[in-house]
């Protein structure tokens, strides 16, 4: 996956897209109002209007203007190079306004006099680059780059040269804080940018749901070669201006749409399959002796069921036990499929021997294999060939080989997480009347799949109005507005050809069907018109935008209904379509979706720990990780809890391998299960949730400063400048000196003077997890494998921003919650960038402010925060 | 065997009065578990016996030496029945069964076929009863009591009471004959009557480091002997196989069979039997194991003596077989040595506490297991002696 952050790679992305003849509008990147480089260069000007901002850019211009023709071939003069300063910092003046515009006349611009204006300016020009006339027009994006070059040489410590004055840490960490923000603010607006009509293509993950949706089918859109990856920005992977279109693109989708316009409307409906494997997927197990049942201890891997489903859906039941030792953890079952090389099912198993449970899962693979996915049993291949594989009881006098392993104690009990495996059983998933529903009317029933089309010419005519109705409705529906009968002409024109072509009709039909979902109206969200630019969402757009919000799909029929009769955008009817969108069950994809993209849990494992310093970690604790974070999420939602519980609670989402690895109490159940935690856990909310400590984490050690950035991003909505160039790593402690912990190093290590600025804000909300390892375990000394002596305690101390001190992650997130308003504003920013698939810039943070501000008088419950930000005028307009 | 030589008829008497002779000595020096039957009794797994087997003696007959077990043609009874009609008397070693031969430990393998053993025996223990199949033949001539914790020969059975022969007189010709008396520890034995064994060219005389011909046994010597069949078997009549005629002659043939059996028992291990498990969690745990006596005391003290070097275990069966210990044995490393003062019968009285990382099915309570020092061979054993 690729994280996206540089508007100029968003920028190549758009530039590199290829779109296909029938399908693309171009991406007009045309802004709202005004003469894009006057409008923009303000870069607070969403707290005037537009008029207000383009009297200030032109005024800025103007005297931009100015300067340059005052100064132009100007030679070395200290009184012209004063007056140069001084009409330079008027048009700097000139261009504000603004309460933060004090703050560059006050705090900026006196740097950039004091350090840097002795060779950058009209008389002399360092490296051909005079600062006096850089426009700050940071949504422009060779001016940001110029201003992103000034921060690189900041930072890197080349500017200002060692011979000049040099500023105090304070000073430049200052200058640089101010403007990255700014940059980044330019950055926003840029990705922000909107035409007349805007196109949002839809996501991996939200195509599969809307064919779902559509039509009834699976199709898996991470299988590999299926679809590309999508790009993200800050998490985020539906931000519009990143999704751009390539050619493979358009090869993937059309080849998308055939298979599951085949899948829905096949030829020949598929031969349905059904088996059964008694031997629990060990082969060679007799039945004589038995019933046997087959051991899966810790690694073992059971051998291939083939199915010979050929890519249609089957079910798959198996009969199992799981049996945990005493303090260990709970078996887990994984099913693999070792086609995709990926797991298809995935639970820990929790089930006395004398009580098997059934688990059951549908897909779409034609063979797999069972797996018990955990770790901790030992390696020797000769010992573990000799283990057992089968049983009748634990209570069997011997169960095993006496030279393989041994896998129950003297008493019966299990020494290792085992699954006693009974049955595998599987078969055809019939289609569902749901489904059967969804394809109602989208097939004309006067077709014959496999016949030819009709000399007769009246028959033909007939049978291409069925067609031309049938398409009428299925576009309708994919495309999620009304169908001109233009448009599907264009389709009708696609079966004649077909036919002409001697295709047989039902194959030409299908062709049209799948025309219909490689049209760029259906994988590309549309808003707005090229006829008539209009700010609003029309109802059919909002549908759209509410459905995706929390469906990740198209509308169903109702908000449709809602859309046709004009009356969703109506606060009541709104409303009254978004509670029952809540309800729904579809909510689940919300649920699941968006805290993963907000919270950027694609980044837990994306640095494998080091097996060597946690042999305890493995895939599905991993998955287990991001999982409870997952669920504790719509654990809040499904409550309707207010978000200070997300910062702090006395309760989590754990499944057996996660109480496990948080050492509470054995669950007694597979799955996840809502916990009471007790202080001595050291867990509650999400930042002590092991999946948001690993994210933040390499390898081998805890990283404080990317915890502290992690948190300044998710939890304050606050990107820090990026770190200086060249920053020398850490350097282990020598064998010599007393051993030191990581944030000793980082305290030795911040010496520059833009370094330590930065840390000194960043570091500490780092610092208050250290308590915390790499993976999310809970320590109180630090393991150190250099230097002398014992391993130093943590210390998780520090003082937040704003001065208040705290002394650990307790403290820290009681802190935090106890300034919740800060939190919700960013909590909000983040759902409005994920609802409205756009960064959010300076010009939404009004509409922001008022909507936290109505959530506050509900406690901002989560419903709540969501029903605000539908209902506002932010997620109104386009 | 014990017969006037006044009479070529064996007395009867006589007979019994050596066999009551014998088996009373072999109660006097045995240990003190074997000095009384009980011909109820059956072992336990994982408990040495805490009383006396029942005494059989009988000429080796066969053996299956891989798996401990073989069948003794008992000794005769004066019943012409029986000499007509026995079938051989079947056993198995018990676990702890221990073997003797030229006065050193010995395996089965170490007896030649033919060789007249002394032996304690008891019923099956629980769990084995089929292991040793029934003998046929008529029931009266068989034995219930198959399974054996101690086989010695002649020389062995005599010179650890502290017995021995004199010889009175040898009378070489068709008959030929040697006249002996027993000597040594016969307090309280009516042991004082002349017995005589047959002997010929055959017989093998050892002195010194030398094997001679029977023409070197002379009157006075005091000896050892093995004994064999002879045709007058059923009248409990044995041909002197082999005659040691000096100290030195007894000492070499003990000391060479000692050899045999430490370099035998380097390569196979000693046997013990785990007697307890503590479980440390997934296959960690400590191994409690009790070592089997009848081994030389030598690799013993080499038990204690390296135990800081760690040590291997593989798990194996009754039969002392293992599967294959180069491969399936775990390491570890003895945590506690501890020597019991009085040991069982069976048991070497070294028990110790044995620690490793990957836990066996084989060690469990009662399951046999065999222990490596260090430096002992790591060999793979011939396919024949593996378990499969």
């Amino acid at each position: 996956m690729t994280d996206v952050r540089q508007s100029g790679e968003a920028a190549t992305a758009l530039s590199c897209g290829r779109q296909p003849a029938d399908t693309i509008t171009k991406l007009n990147n045309k802004p709202r109002s005004g003469d894009s480089r006057l409008d923009l260069l303000s870069p607070l000007r969403g707290s005037v209007g537009i008029g207000d901002a383009l009297s200030h850019g032109l005024r800025r211009g103007l005297c931009a203007i100015a300067a340059s023709r005052l100064y132009v071939g100007s030679r070395s003069n200290s009184s012209r190079v004063k007056l140069a300063f001084v009409v330079f910092l008027l048009s700097l003046i000139s261009q504000t306004g603004y309460a933060e515009a004090a703050d560059f006349v006050s705090d900026i611009q006196p740097f950039f006099a004091k350090y840097c204006a002795r060779c950058h300016n009209t008389k002399k020009q360092e490296g051909n680059f005079r600062l006096d006339t850089l426009a700050r027009d940071f949504t422009d994006e060779g001016i940001a780059q110029r201003w992103a070059e000034v921060v690189f040489r900041m930072n890197s410590g080349e500017m200002p040269p060692r011979d000049e004055p040099q500023p105090q840490p304070d000073e430049l960490g200052r200058v640089v804080d101010w403007l990255s923000a700014r940059i980044s603010e330019g950055r926003a607006v840029r990705m922000a940018r909107r035409g007349p009509v805007a196109h949002y293509r839809l996501s991996r993950e939200e195509y599969a749901h809307t064919v779902y949706d559509l039509l009834g089918v699976h199709f898996d859109v991470n299988a590999p070669g299926a679809f590309n990856d999508d790009p993200r920005w800050h998490g985020f992977e539906r931000i519009g201006s990143l999704l751009s279109l390539s050619p493979s693109h358009v090869d993937r989708y059309l080849q998308a749409a055939e298979t599951v316009i085949t899948r829905a409307f096949p030829d020949v409906a598929p031969k349905a399959i059904k088996g059964r494997r008694d031997d629990g997927g060990m082969a060679g197990i007799p039945t004589e002796g038995g019933p046997y049942r087959a051991i899966y201890w810790p690694g073992v891997e059971g051998n291939h069921i083939h199915m010979s489903s050929g890519g249609t859906p089957v079910k798959v039941r198996i009969k199992l036990s799981g049996l945990q030792p005493q303090g260990g953890r709970a078996p887990h079952l994984t099913v693999w499929d070792f086609v995709q090389k990926k797991s298809i099912f995935d639970e820990d198993i929790v089930a006395p021997e004398n009580k098997p449970v059934v688990v059951e899962f549908t897909t779409t693979t034609s063979s797999f294999q069972l797996l018990n996915a955990v770790t901790g049993f030992p390696g020797n291949a000769h010992t573990r060939s000799n283990t057992a594989r089968r049983l009748v009881s634990s209570r069997q006098a011997r169960i095993g080989h006496p030279a393989g392993y041994k896998l129950f104690d003297d008493e019966g009990r299990p020494l290792f997480p085992l699954l006693l495996v009974d049955s595998v059983e599987w078969e055809s998933v019939p289609v569902s009347d749901q489904d059967r529903q969804k394809r109602e009317g989208l097939f004309p029933t006067s077709i014959t799949r496999n016949a030819k089309a009709p000399a007769d010419r009246g028959h033909m005519e007939e049978l291409l109005g069925d067609c031309r109705k049938s398409l009428q409705r299925f576009a309708g529906r994919a495309w999620r507005r009304p169908v001109t009968g233009d448009e599907v002409e264009r389709y009708v024109a696609i079966v004649k050809d077909e036919l002409d072509a001697g295709e047989p009709f039902g194959s030409a039909y299908r062709s049209a069907l799948v025309g219909v979902l490689v049209s760029k109206n259906f994988y590309y969200i549309v808003e707005g018109s090229a006829e008539k630019p209009r700010d609003q969402l029309n109802d059919w757009e909002l549908a759209s935008r509410l459905s995706y919000f929390l469906w990740s799909s198209l509308p169903d029929e109702e908000l449709l209904a809602s859309a046709r009769d004009g009356s969703l955008h109506r606060p009541e009817r709104l409303k009254a379509q978004l509670q029952r969108m809540l309800d729904d069950q579809r909510i689940g994809r919300f649920t699941e979706s968006f805290p993963r993209q907000w919270l950027q849990l694609h980044r837990v494992g994306m640095f494998p720990p080091d097996p060597g310093l946690y042999p305890n970690y493995d895939r599905w604790l991993e998955k287990s990780m991001v999982l409870e974070t997952q669920a504790y999420f719509a654990e809040v939602f499904s409550k309707n809890l207010p978000l200070r519980q997300i910062l702090q609670s006395d309760w989590t989402m754990v499944n057996p391998r996660l109480a496990s690895f948080y050492q509470l109490p054995q669950l007694n159940s597979s799955g996840f299960q809502k916990v009471t935690l007790r202080p001595e856990d050291h867990r509650g909310g999400l930042l002590t949730q092991a999946a948001i400590l690993s994210l933040t984490s390499d390898g081998t050690r805890h990283r404080p400063v990317h915890r502290g950035v992690w948190v300044s991003e998710a939890i304050f909505g606050r990107t820090p400048p990026s770190p200086p160039p060249n920053v020398e790593p850490l350097e282990p402690t020598p064998s010599n000196k007393p051993k030191a912990t990581i944030r000793d190093q980082l305290e030795a290590h911040a010496t520059h003077a833009t370094c330590a600025s930065c840390h000194r804000k960043i570091d500490p909300l780092g610092f208050a997890f250290d308590n915390y390892d790499a993976i999310g375990s809970w320590r109180t000394t630090e393991r150190v494998t250099s230097g002398q002596g014992e391993n130093p305690p943590v210390v998780a101390s520090g003082v937040l921003p704003d001065g208040r001190p705290f002394n650990g992650p307790d403290e820290f997130t009681r802190l935090l919650a106890q300034d919740v308003d800060r939190f919700a504003e960013a909590f909000i920013e983040q759902l409005a960038t994920y609802a409205l698939r756009r960064v959010m810039t300076i010009d939404d943070r009004e509409q922001i402010k008022l909507i936290a501000a109505e959530c506050r008088r509900n406690n901002y419950q989560l419903r709540n925060v969501i029903e605000n930000l539908v209902t506002s005028e932010l997620f109104l307009m386009r | 065997m014990l017969t006037d030589d006044r009479s070529p008829l064996p007395d009867r008497r006589k007979v019994l009065q050596w066999m009551a002779a014998v088996s009373a000595g072999s109660l006097c020096c045995a240990p003190p578990s074997l000095l009384a039957a009980d011909s109820d009794f059956v072992p336990q797994p994982g408990e040495f016996p805490d009383r006396p087997g029942n005494y059989l003696a009988g000429e080796l007959v066969t053996i299956d030496a891989i798996n401990r077990r073989g069948s003794l043609r008992l000794d005769g009874d004066f019943n012409d029945d029986r000499y007509d009609k026995a079938q051989p008397h079947n056993f198995a070693l018990l676990p702890y069964g221990m073997i003797y031969y030229h006065g050193a430990p010995a395996e089965l393998r170490d007896i030649p076929l033919g060789t007249h053993l002394h032996g304690s025996f008891y019923l099956p223990p629980e769990g084995e009863e089929r292991t040793v199949p029934p003998t046929k033949g008529p029931p009266q001539y068989g034995s219930k009591y198959n399974h054996a914790i101690l086989l010695e020969d002649d020389f062995s059975f005599f010179q650890r009471r502290g017995w021995a022969w004199r010889v009175v007189e040898i009378n070489r010709g068709n008959s030929s004959r040697m006249k002996v008396a027993a000597t040594g520890n016969s307090a309280g034995v009516d042991f004082e009557k002349e017995h005589s064994f047959w002997i010929d060219d055959a017989t093998r005389a050892w002195k010194g480091r030398e094997l001679l011909d029977w023409e070197a046994i002379t009157a006075d010597q005091v000896v050892q002997l093995n004994l064999t069949w002879s045709p007058e078997w059923r009248n409990r009549q044995f041909r002197a196989s082999d005659v040691w005629i000096d100290e030195e002659s007894r000492a070499v043939a003990t000391e060479r069979q000692r050899r045999i059996h430490v370099h035998y028992q380097k390569h196979h291990w000693l046997a013990g039997w785990v007697d307890h498990v503590e479980h440390l969690g997934g296959s960690r745990g400590i191994v409690t194991i009790t070592l089997f006596g009848g081994v030389d005391s030598s690799l013993l003290e080499e038990v204690k003596s390296k135990k800081a070097h760690g040590n291997a275990v593989a798990a194996a069966e009754v039969t002392l077989r293992t599967y294959w210990q180069d491969h399936d044995h775990k390491g570890g490393s003895i945590v506690e040595l501890r020597t019991l003062d009085k040991p069982p019968a069976g048991s070497s009285g070294i028990q110790i506490r044995w620690q490793t990382g990957e836990l066996l099915d084989g060690f469990r309570p009662g399951r046999i297991v065999r222990l490596r020092c260090h430096d002992w061979p790591n060999v793979k054993l011939p396919p024949e002696e593996r378990l499969r």
